[in-house]
Parts: C-alpha cells; structure tokens; sequence
C-alpha cells in the first residue's frame, strides 16, 4: 500500500519522533510580557528580556519546518501582548503548522477573533480560573479580567472556534469546581480542569502555597472524571521502563521570548540559544551535555522513585522535581504527595488507580 | 474523473513532513494520520499543481525503473485514493508554482 492510514499510526510516528529526536511539538513563548500578575504563575517576570524580532521568530519557524515540527503552539506570557502576533502566526500557516493559541483572552476584540477564525488553530485555549469574577480576579489581580475572558470565549464560540478552558484546580478556587464545570457547559466549551501547580522557574516555591492541601484532595478532587483526572495517563505508570520517562528534549521542546531552547516549558534548563547557534546545531549536531543526559535517562536512574512503593500511583515530571530540588533524578514533593492521594483515593473508594497531572500550572497563558 | 491529463495539487488543509524518507501527512484537525511510502511519497512531493499525471507517470518510472503502464496504474490508484480522502485535489490546468512558502521539506 503507498498510503497508510490505520489508527495505530499516530503512536508509531511519535515513537519514531521520539527515537530520533524529531520536535514533532513545540511551544514558542512569544512573550513573557502579561497584562494579568496570577499568583500561582510560574513565569518569571523578567522586563530586561530582549524578545525576538518579528524577523527572528520568522526565522526561527523556517528552522521549525526544516526540524519536521508538526504542532506549533504560541504561549506567553499573554501572547496578544505581542502587536506582531498575527503576521507571525499567519506566517507560520503559510508554512504549514497545526497552531495552538494559548491565551488569558482579556485583549481579544471582535477584530482579532475575525483574525484567529482565519487561521484555524487546531486548538485555542483560555485561561479561566474560577466560576465566578470573585474568584478569577482573585485569582489574576486584576478586577475585570472575569468578564473580559468570558466576553472573548464568548465572541470566540459563536464564531463556530472551539474553545478549551484551562484551569488548575487549587485552593483558591476548588470549591468552585462543579459551578465551573457547569459554566464551561453554558459557554460551549471544553474544560481541562486539572490540580498540580509547579514552583516558578526561578525556584521560588512561592506558588505552591495555593496548592491543594490532602484533605482538599480528598474532599474535592473528582476521581469519576477521567477528563480531568488525566486517566489516559495511568496506561503510562503500568510499565515500569516506561513510567518516569517523558518527551522533553525528544519530541518536545520550548522555546522562549530570547531565543533559548528548554527541553520543555516546565523544564529551566536551557540547551542553546538560537541567536547564537541554529536550531539543528542545538538540536542535533551539537546537542549540550544537560540535553544529552536528559535524553539517556531511564527509570533505573532514578535512585529513589525506581524503588518506591508508590510508583505504581506516580506522575513524576522532571522539570517539576528539577524546579523543586534541582535534582533532576530525584524525588518531586508535589508528585509524592498526589502520589499518597492516589493510593488513599484507591483503598478507601476502590475505584481503581486515579491519575493526575502534577506537572505545574500555568496562568500567564 | 482522473486521466493523464488531469493536475494534482496537495490540499492545503493539511499539514505534512518528510520523515525517514517517508511522508507523514496530519489533516487540519491533527485528528487523522497518513503515512506514504517511498513510491507513495515521490507521487505526492511531484503533485505541487505544476504537472499533470502522464508527468508524474514518467517521472515515477524514471526514478523507480518501471514500465510506464505500471506506473501509471500505480499513480491512479494512488491518486484516486488520496482525492477521495481529500488529500490530494485535482485541479483543470497546471498551475505556476508559487514562490517562497512551502509546506513539508
């Protein structure tokens, strides 16, 4: 047959993305610049920074299309804080990406929407991060940001653009959780509503004081969702070779607003800048050692987790525990602790082995 | 209906790249997945709307030393497929080639 096209395809193809180091999806921080200041972020707001030029980014996605990157999401910071955002993302269709828009929403207009429409993003996602403007704005910091958000999904829908809404579940606004899922449903959008904040990325352990607390867990977390448990993941955890090894640096990568390239957005460990090499001497040709032994890892590095009882409940994320300890092959505090959930979770409900996500949060999008 | 007259020109609703040699083709929606093989990828990469099929029929034995009634069934079978999954287009005329932009590698 000169054409295949059997379901099983996709996992082939990532795997052989994954074999050879292809970066099948990239997320581009345009920007760490945001209009809103959420507590629980984990971008640093650094206003030294010399973002990329409109030729720079340019540039940048030539290499993107030479790399074979399939899927090109642009993130922030608030990506619309960019003036350049749609001559950047027009370009990069013209080059043929699959797009992803991850955005706050506040600076969406009725033009910009007619823009975006265009485009046709495979996926645009807001961040919402409560059912109500109390709890949002709290959220944010900044009084309004509710309503504009909900006016920008709304102007979004009814333009026929699917909208995903994402929000970390934290103690701010987990009780919020059902009259959340019900506006997601009044606005026609999907929720993605997962737990699991992650440290800034200067180390700051500032944001996991909005964390879920165990009793929080236990009294909130909806273990029947699988959606928002994240189940799809747990087919992972069943394979012990397979359990702590992720993506990142292999089919994966980020990019940030001055060119340096990190194996993952959650991950600070920068691997080249493109303003002093190419994409492919980062990548492939000239790869650093940080790079080289992030991609050699296995699970029997991992000198505590390999052995640990609580394995088989564990979403461990390197870049959380490398934010959390800098030691990139030990033991995350935050996968532990959801870890203990989960295995609380299945004894006492007998519901089976509940998954989630502990691999940071995100509000600046 | 596809004769050797007929154009093809890849739908630009999709996004592809060559990997290993072979073209791996995701649709709009990144929801369905195509692989070509090497015949399969040589006949897509020739339908960039400047030839027409008896071309592409030629140029396919030239490269994979067959006789051109083999690679003309070939061809047709393959384009008829990929018309149908609206991956490949037929277009009246051959088309000039558009500078610059280009998708896959």
């Amino acid at each position: 047959m000169a054409i295949e096209s059997s379901p099983r395809l996709v996992e082939e193809v990532v795997n052989r993305c994954v074999e050879k180091c292809i970066p099948y999806v990239v997320m581009f921080e345009l920007t760490y610049r945001c209009n809103l200041n959420c507590r629980h972020c984990y971008v640093v707001r650094d206003n030294s920074i010399e973002e990329l030029s409109t030729e720079e980014v340019k540039n940048i996605i030539d290499q993107l299309v030479e790399m074979k990157t399939f899927f090109l999401a642009f993130t922030g910071g608030e990506i619309f804080m960019r003036d350049d955002l749609f001559e950047i993302a027009k370009y990069a269709k013209r080059k043929g990406f699959l797009l992803t828009f991850m955005t706050n929403g506040t600076l969406i207009t009725p033009e910009k929407i007619e823009e975006i429409k265009k485009l046709k993003p495979i996926k645009f996602e807001t961040s919402l991060y409560g059912a109500t403007a109390k709890t949002h704005d709290y959220i944010t910091r900044v009084k309004g940001s509710f309503e504009r958000t909900v006016k920008a999904i709304k102007g979004l829908t009814e333009q026929g653009i699917e909208v995903t809404i994402k929000t970390i579940l934290m103690n701010s606004n987990i009780r919020e959780y059902k009259a959340m899922e019900a506006l997601a449903e009044e606005l026609g959008v999907h929720p993605r509503m997962n737990p699991g904040l992650s440290p800034r990325r200067d180390g700051s352990l500032e944001p996991l004081q909005y964390d879920l607390s165990f009793e929080e867990m236990v009294e909130y977390l909806p273990e029947e969702n699988d959606d928002v448990m994240l189940s799809y993941l747990s087919e992972k955890t069943k394979d012990p070779a397979e359990r702590f090894i992720c993506k990142a640096g292999k089919s994966g990568c980020c990019i940030s607003p001055d060119g340096t390239v990190y194996p993952c957005i959650m991950m600070p460990m920068a691997v080249g800048n493109l303003r002093e090499k190419s994409f492919k001497e980062i990548w492939h040709t000239e790869p650093s050692n940080d790079l080289k032994r992030l991609r050699n890892l296995t699970s029997d590095d991992l000198p505590v987790c390999s052995r640990c009882e609580l394995a088989q409940y564990c979403i461990r994320c390197p870049g959380v525990v490398y934010l959390e300890t800098g030691d990139i092959v030990g033991a995350s505090p935050s996968a532990c602790k959801y870890a203990k959930w989960r295995k609380y979770s299945k004894n006492q409900k007998g519901k089976g082995v509940m998954v989630m996500q502990s691999t940071g949060s995100k509000s600046a999008d | 209906m596809l004769s050797l007259d007929s154009c093809l020109c890849r739908s630009d609703e999709l996004v592809w790249r060559v990997i290993d040699g072979e073209v791996v083709i995701l649709t709009a929606d990144g929801h369905q997945i195509h692989t070509l093989n090497k015949v399969g990828s040589a006949i897509w990469e020739l339908a960039d709307g400047t030839r027409d099929i008896k071309e592409i029929v030629s140029r396919i034995c030239e490269r994979f030393a067959v006789s051109f009634e083999v690679a003309q069934a070939d061809v047709l079978d393959f384009a008829n497929k990929l018309v149908d999954k609206k991956i490949l287009k037929i277009t009246n005329a051959v088309t000039e080639m558009e500078g610059g932009d280009t998708n896959g590698d």
